[in-house]
């Protein structure tokens, strides 16, 4: 009997490669013209943003800045943890690092504890759980499987926690992290971007420097050692950058999953190139994607505020389905 | 070229309580191909590893031209030896050329851009196994035997003086085969010193200049190939009767007994 398969489950034939300069001036048009759309956009209409307008300045602005700084860092911290786990499928939210950043927060939340920047209480917990990740993997094996299988319960368990501070908890304050943890732009509840966005830059910063190292571990510890990576510190700096990033998209915008899967994995396949270029690639296509998506989220059910996460949970697990069938066929 | 020294000063080597290699000494000639040799679990793939200094010696140690080659700097001690192993990844974004252009890591350290001097080098490490036209070709979309033969190519971007590779012959064909032992020995002969873990004996016998042969963890014999490649000496290492004969072009032929 012959197998039916839909149409997006075949393969992709094989897309040109774009060159150097042509993708980024794509993506940088791209996003431009986005920046310009978004900022003048009402879900009623569009017009031409005035930046004297209070409600640009300080409503539309900063959400929209907020929406380049979370999507920069999650696809950055995306493509990074793809090298370091030699796993393309490896994305902050799936392997549970995004929960461990959001049960730090939730955690200050809920206990009080106001005085710790909310960023680096994220970026603590996100680390935690990169590590921990990175332990159960050395210490119990199974391979690519193995490690989403134990990233996945890795994120349960944390999802488990928060879910039980917010559970018990009557504080309305905690009520209102419902909402940020869903994945939400623009709420009050998050972190204010004044202290993510130095946190996450840094993070990017890192992990750009480290772009060459992420070439060599791909090719596997002996033959990186080879190269002359000092290979545990290129690990551990890239969990610690990594933790950066995740932890400020985070702190801003709760957990939004697939986009640090997605979009790294669409740079890859369209621009291909060594990981610093695909860092910087996925960065800016993050950025423009979750502005994009965000700027639907807030036309698709005008006047109520979809939350952003939910919006890429629609789209990312497709593409999970897509990829994961991809990379099947591939070793067969 | 003037090649650094290799020795190996009664290096042994524990892990999860077994030992894997005891107490091996030696000399590894420069400027000439050597070949470990031995049956499975022997320990051939380990020592290859402690040579490139991958791994650090439970007793004794490595010396790269006197020092102890773990106190080496990183970047100097990947200048010095170059490493081929078995694992080949299976996802990279990379081109062809972006592949073996990894090979120039060890001089353009974290943010070096390559200069043509590199670019040429890498080209001609591509011409050397016929993979010039492959050049932009994506990683995924190459065969195992070309992505071995990629492998190769970065070694030789790498140009360091000495060559340590674990079962180069893995995903080639005869073609290839004869290619890469050919463009090992010249190496050797121009003064690289070259390591390779082999498991098939006859193209050890055919090309190696000189031989280790291991057996559980021991160096049974070291020395140019016609001294240690002796039926009886080879049967007693695999624990398997072998026949050792020169065919009519004087090639070494060897086979193993249909039964013990």
């Amino acid at each position: 009997m012959p197998t039916v398969r839909a149409f997006w489950l075949q393969q992709t034939p094989s897309l040109p490669r774009l060159g150097g300069w042509p993708a980024w001036l794509v993506l940088g048009l791209a996003t431009a013209s986005l920046l310009v759309f978004a900022l003048g956009f009402q879900g009623d209409g569009w017009q031409w943003p005035d930046l004297a307008d209070p409600l640009v300045r300080s409503l539309r602005l900063p959400r929209i800045l907020s929406a380049l700084l979370v999507g920069a860092a999650l696809a950055a911290a995306g493509a990074a943890l793809q090298a370091l786990f030699r796993n393309p499928m490896a994305d902050p939210t799936l392997i549970g690092t995004s929960s461990g950043a959001a049960l730090a927060v939730v955690c200050i939340m809920a206990f009080g504890w106001r005085a710790l920047p909310l960023p680096l209480a994220a970026f603590g917990g996100s680390l935690l759980a990169t590590w921990l990740l990175l332990a159960l993997v050395r210490l119990v094996g199974g391979g690519s499987t193995g490690l989403l299988l134990m990233g996945l319960m890795l994120g349960s368990f944390g999802a488990a926690m928060t879910g039980m501070l917010l559970f018990l908890s009557d504080d309305l304050a905690l009520r209102s992290a419902m909402t940020w943890l869903s994945g939400q732009l623009g709420s009050t509840t998050g972190a204010p971007l004044a202290w993510a966005a130095p946190v996450g830059i840094a993070g990017i910063a890192l992990l750009l420097g480290l772009g060459r190292d992420l070439d060599c571990l791909l090719l596997g510890d002996e033959a990186a050692q080879g190269l002359g990576v000092h290979v545990e510190r290129a690990r551990l700096l890239t969990a610690v950058g990594a933790a950066m990033a995740i932890g400020a998209a985070v702190s801003v915008a709760g957990i939004i999953g697939f986009v640090g899967m997605m979009v790294p994995n669409a740079c890859a396949l369209l621009a291909g190139g060594g990981r610093r270029r695909l860092i910087a690639l996925s960065a800016t296509g993050g950025a423009a994607f979750l502005l994009l998506m965000d700027t639907l989220a807030r036309g698709i059910a005008y006047p109520v505020n979809v939350p952003v996460g939910l919006l890429a949970g629609f789209v990312g697990p497709m593409f999970f389905v897509w990829l994961f069938r991809r990379k099947m066929g591939d070793s067969a | 070229m003037s090649t650094p020294t290799l020795q190996m000063q009664s290096v042994s080597f524990q892990h999860r309580g077994r030992s894997l290699l005891n107490r091996i000494s030696g000399h590894l000639p420069t400027a000439s191909l050597t070949s470990i040799i031995g049956p499975n679990g022997a320990g051939k793939s380990t020592l290859l590893r402690l040579l490139g200094g991958l791994l650090s010696a439970s007793e004794g140690q490595i010396l790269l031209d006197g020092a102890p080659i773990l106190q080496l700097a990183r970047l100097q001690r990947a200048q010095a030896i170059g490493w081929l192993g078995q694992f080949s990844a299976e996802d990279l974004p990379l081109s062809l050329a972006e592949y073996v252009m990894l090979g120039r890591r060890p001089y353009l350290g974290h943010f070096g851009q390559p200069s043509l001097e590199d670019q040429a080098r890498v080209g001609a490490a591509m011409a050397a196994f016929d993979l010039s036209g492959l050049a932009s070709r994506p990683w995924r979309r190459l065969s195992g035997g070309e992505r071995q033969r990629a492998g190769l190519a970065r070694l030789i971007a790498q140009d360091a003086p000495i060559w340590l590779l674990d079962e180069p012959t893995n995903h080639l064909d005869l073609k290839y085969q004869a290619l890469l032992f050919g463009r090992l020995r010249a190496e050797a002969a121009r003064g690289r010193t070259v390591v390779t873990v082999l498991h098939d004996l006859a193209l050890a016998a055919q090309w190696s200049q000189e031989v280790l042969l291991l057996q559980g963890g021991r160096l049974l014999a070291q020395g140019p190939a016609k001294a240690v490649l002796q039926a009886e000496r080879l049967s007693q290492a695999y624990g398997w009767p072998l026949e050792v004969w020169h065919d009519a072009r004087g090639r070494w032929q060897m086979q193993a007994a249909e039964a013990a």
